[in-house]
């Protein structure tokens, strides 16, 4: 059996980490003391725990927005990882397949036209026609090849994309601004609330794979290979896309897009332990919420302003994509 | 570099100050020696543009609201796609859609249909300053405006004063706009400063503020308020919600287009701990653009929200009908009333 | 015993068909090789046992029972597959791809036992290569990585092993290794091995039975000795060859005329 290292250790309990560092730090000047006092006045009451800003704060605001950033990085990069062992392909994240950009559309739609629809299922159902789009039009003769797939993913976003500047241009310019919200990833507006439908929905989605992560093993060695070693292909694909772009959708409905934490994690954590996804999963869903909450922290903390978390992503993101090209070389982009 | 710019926006203004003067003797020596008058005017991005007055044929694409008064609706030959669906503007035309088409909008230009309408005189905003210049390639006469003060919106207002030959409307109209901020500042100025208070503008979203730029932030100077996010030099920015409970206001205002209301605000225990969420202090504007002659209206009633002891005996339903029969010669009620 | 039994083929929009009824048999504990040149069908032949493909007649049998519309779990307890052409795509140790021949014995929702840890093991002891265990199996040789493949197909614990060309990207000593290997653990394990060949040489050394298949059909079946014929490689080839028999051994050298 396998012994597990201590690296394996601290990717584990790194988002713990980084939300412990997280709820130090704020706009509101909250001393670390008080901190203290008002978690240990939460866990055991009898110290007393009197309904001051300070509470507000760290209880009511920047504790839900840590948990909401770590449960949108899990999702984030446990799609990224399963993606990419499914389409064995290292370079694809749902945000380069066109989910998040699906997903987009279905909130614009909602939030423009159809505000009886719950933004959740229509971004999970756009998110899901926009990857599965993708597949189909990047799958020729029973494989999907790396380069078609990542320019198929490109072309899909960007036709998304373009359906969500329609709708832009067609609502009147007042519902533009919450439509824009969901183009600029951010958690500034997180609360209980949020967390309560992000736990449900993602955790729904991230379970199967979590269950199925073994399976993605033999998932990354090709279609033809996978089911010669007895694995139901077309099944399992559809439920580990599927829980993908459920997971993925949920994430874009509550802090809009935010890409290439699901390229980059799952990434650095295969560095560092290895390829086989029965621990790479975990800890990749472990990297992607340390990873989510370490940069809204520097979102909120850069400027007196509030960045969207998405451009301190993209910032870290995009170089990163063009390091792994030119380390990957021809194997990258492969046949 | 936001210094560097304010540096140039003020040379801009005092250019623009200048040119107006000239602008205006020589409106006055060429009106005295033949009837052909032009208006020079240089724009909000420097650009000087010179048109024959009065204008025969406008196209509005910004700053509509502040031509409705002037009755001269025979000579806007375009408007905004926006202004179909204006209160304001359904209330003064009811057929508009029909009378006057739209040639797309400020974000969105249709040219074609513009070139159909062969404006004399095209007004829309510096948000685009591509289309500004496509169209002035086409051969139209463009005036791009963006009123970032209260300053620089009764500038526009009397450009279009002279754009229309309707000085004198326009000037009354300032003057009715003058009287009720005269009220407020009567009012106000008796304010201590220990009992003044701090007061937010919300837009898209419930953390998007209006920072020290802009007509909100000027309307708060004006009612005596503290917004305390106008240590950022921006029209309006996001900052997160530790940052407003930081501030603590004690009156929150939301804009009338939000698509969230008092009540989500109040009702969200994130902001128990803001002043104005506690004592219920937290209000939505009507869905007026701020670029009108209504905003006296707007400032009026945030002036009461704010300071309610200091108005007890205005009453503003009675102040907004004499307003608007004043400016616009129809009664309140027939546009969209103020939420209370 | 592994039957093939009238095995026509066409692809979805092809015109003609690509198999004309092609039926054979494979022993336990023997190696059956299907020769051909390129374009004979031996790769569709191939594909349609693998269940990759599904033929638009004829049967596929096993001990009497038929095979050929088994579901892929099924069918991968019954036969494993040594693919041809593969292409690595994450570093796994040998440990983890060997592994991954578990997937039909391991439930959807769960992860290998002990015991299948130890059935791998053993997989990799049969062909050899422990001391490769941790190592990434995308950093060792060609040769190694074809026996991580065997072994990956030994942890399957199916009773037929079909190997496409399993020396197409081997060195001489390296071919020569593999296909004793395989010849080895078919006696030991009696599987009924089925693989493809280019090198008629190699068919003779280390065939039980050989198949050859030209245009769809099957030109001969039967030993070695009788299907690898001076005759039948000039029809199946085109080319003139010479058979020897030297210490027992059948050796084939082409005649070069110049």
């Amino acid at each position: 059996m396998k012994t597990k290292s201590p690296i394996y250790l601290l990717i584990l309990i790194s988002p713990f980490l980084a939300g412990w560092i997280a709820i130090f730090i704020g706009a509101y000047n909250v001393s670390p003391f008080m901190v203290l006092k008002v978690i240990a006045g939460e866990i055991a009451p009898f110290f007393g725990n009197p309904d001051i800003p300070e509470r507000a704060i760290i209880l009511d605001i920047r504790l839900p927005r840590v948990i909401l950033a770590g449960l949108v990085g899990i999702a984030l990069s446990g799609s990224g990882v399963t993606l990419q062992g499914i389409f064995r392909n290292p370079l694809v994240d749902p945000f380069i397949l066109g989910i998040s950009a699906g997903a987009a559309l279905g909130c614009a739609l909602s939030v423009g036209f159809f505000p009886e629809a719950p933004i959740q299922i229509m971004a999970f159902i756009f998110g899901t026609i926009a990857v599965v789009l993708t597949y189909t039009v990047a799958r020729t003769q029973g494989e999907v090849s790396r380069l078609p797939l990542i320019l198929t993913g490109v072309i899909i976003s960007a036709f998304f994309t373009a359906m969500v500047s329609i709708v832009k241009f067609l609502v009147d310019p007042h519902k533009l601004q919450s439509i824009v919200f969901w183009l600029m990833g951010s958690f500034s507006l997180a609360d209980w609330n949020l967390v309560k439908i992000a736990g449900a929905g993602i955790i729904a989605g991230v379970l199967p794979i979590f269950l199925m992560r073994w399976r993605l093993n033999a998932m990354s060695m090709g279609e033809d290979e996978a089911k010669a070693l007895g694995v139901n292909v077309k099944r399992e694909r559809i439920i580990f896309i599927g829980a993908s772009s459920l997971a993925v959708s949920i994430a874009v409905s509550v802090s809009g897009i935010i890409g290439w934490v699901g390229l980059m994690v799952p990434h650095l954590v295969r560095m560092l332990i290895g390829p086989d996804h029965r621990s790479l999963v975990p800890l990749s869903m472990a990297g992607g919420a340390a990873f989510m909450i370490f940069a809204d922290t520097i979102a909120r903390n850069l400027t007196a302003l509030d960045i969207p978390v998405g451009i301190i992503t993209a910032i870290t993101g995009a170089p990163f994509f063009i390091y792994l090209m030119k380390k990957g070389g021809k194997e990258s982009w492969g046949r | 570099m936001s210094g560097a710019f304010m540096v140039h926006r003020i040379d801009a203004e005092i250019l623009m100050r200048k040119v107006f003067h000239y602008a205006i003797a020589i409106l006055f020596m060429t009106a005295a020696v033949c009837e052909a008058a032009v208006v020079t005017y240089t724009d909000k991005t420097g650009r000087v543009v010179t048109i024959p007055v009065p204008v025969k044929r406008a196209v509005l694409f910004e700053t509509y609201e502040l031509s409705a008064g002037l009755g001269v609706w025979d000579r806007i030959a375009g408007i905004s796609r926006y202004a179909h669906e204006n209160d304001l503007m359904l209330a003064l035309k009811p057929d508009i859609a029909k009378t006057i088409p739209s040639a797309g909008s400020g974000f969105d230009v249709n040219i074609e249909m513009l070139l159909k309408l062969r404006p004399d005189i095209v007004l829309t905003w510096t948000f685009k300053p591509e289309t500004v210049k496509f169209m002035e390639e086409k051969g139209l006469k463009v005036i791009a405006v963006y009123p970032e003060s209260l300053h620089e919106l009764y500038e526009v207002m009397r450009l279009q004063g002279r754009l229309f030959g309707k000085e004198k409307k326009v000037e009354s109209t300032i003057a009715q706009m003058e009287k009720i901020f005269a009220l407020i500042r009567g009012r106000v100025s008796r304010i201590p400063p220990e009992r003044r208070k701090k007061v937010i503008w919300l837009s898209g979203k419930p953390t998007t503020v209006s920072g020290g730029i802009g007509v909100n932030n000027d309307m708060f100077s004006l009612i005596k308020g503290i917004n305390p996010a106008s240590t950022i030099r921006e029209k309006s920015a996001d900052v997160s919600i530790e940052q407003i409970i930081a501030w603590n206001p004690d009156i929150i205002f939301i804009w009338g287009s939000a698509r969230y209301g008092a009540a989500d605000i109040i009702g969200n225990p994130q902001w128990r701990h803001v002043s104005a969420a506690k004592n219920s202090r937290v209000y939505k504007a009507p869905k007026w653009s701020t670029w009108s002659p209504r905003l006296a209206i707007v400032a009026l009633w945030m002036a009461m929200k704010t300071y309610p002891e200091y108005f007890v005996d205005i009453n503003l339903e009675k102040a907004a009908d004499d307003f608007y029969r004043e400016v616009y010669g129809i009664p309140y009620r027939k546009v969209e009333r103020i939420e209370n | 015993m592994l039957e093939v039994k009238g095995l026509q083929f066409r692809h979805h929009h092809g015109e003609d068909d690509i198999l004309k009824g092609i039926a054979f048999g494979a022993n336990m504990g023997q190696i059956t090789t299907i020769l051909g040149p390129n374009g004979s069908g031996k790769t569709t032949v191939f594909k349609c046992i693998a269940g990759l493909w599904k033929p638009q007649r004829g049967e596929i049998l096993f001990g009497n029972k038929n095979i050929s519309n088994l579901p892929c779990e099924k069918r991968a307890k019954m036969l494993a597959i040594v693919p041809q052409e593969h292409e690595p795509s994450f570093a796994y140790s040998v440990l983890d791809a060997v592994l991954m021949g578990r997937v039909s014995h391991v439930g959807v929702f769960s992860s290998p036992s002990k015991y299948d840890y130890l059935k791998a093991e053993e997989a990799i002891e049969t062909v050899g290569i422990a001391h490769l265990k941790e190592k990434a199996y995308t950093k060792i040789s060609g040769g190694e990585r074809q026996l991580v493949l065997i072994a990956r197909a030994l942890a399957q614990e199916a009773p037929i092993l079909l190997l496409d060309e399993p020396t197409s990207h081997l060195d001489f000593r390296n071919q020569l290794l593999v296909l004793g290997k395989v010849r080895g653990i078919a006696r030991e394990k009696e599987l009924t091995v089925l693989m493809t060949l280019h090198d008629p040489n190699l068919a003779m050394l280390f065939s039980d039975k050989a198949v050859m298949i030209n245009e769809g059909h099957i030109v001969s079946n039967g030993v070695p000795q009788s299907v690898i014929t001076e005759d039948n490689l000039r029809k199946v080839y085109g080319i003139n060859v010479s058979i020897i028999n030297w210490n027992g051994a059948r050796v084939i050298y082409p005649r070069i005329d110049s």
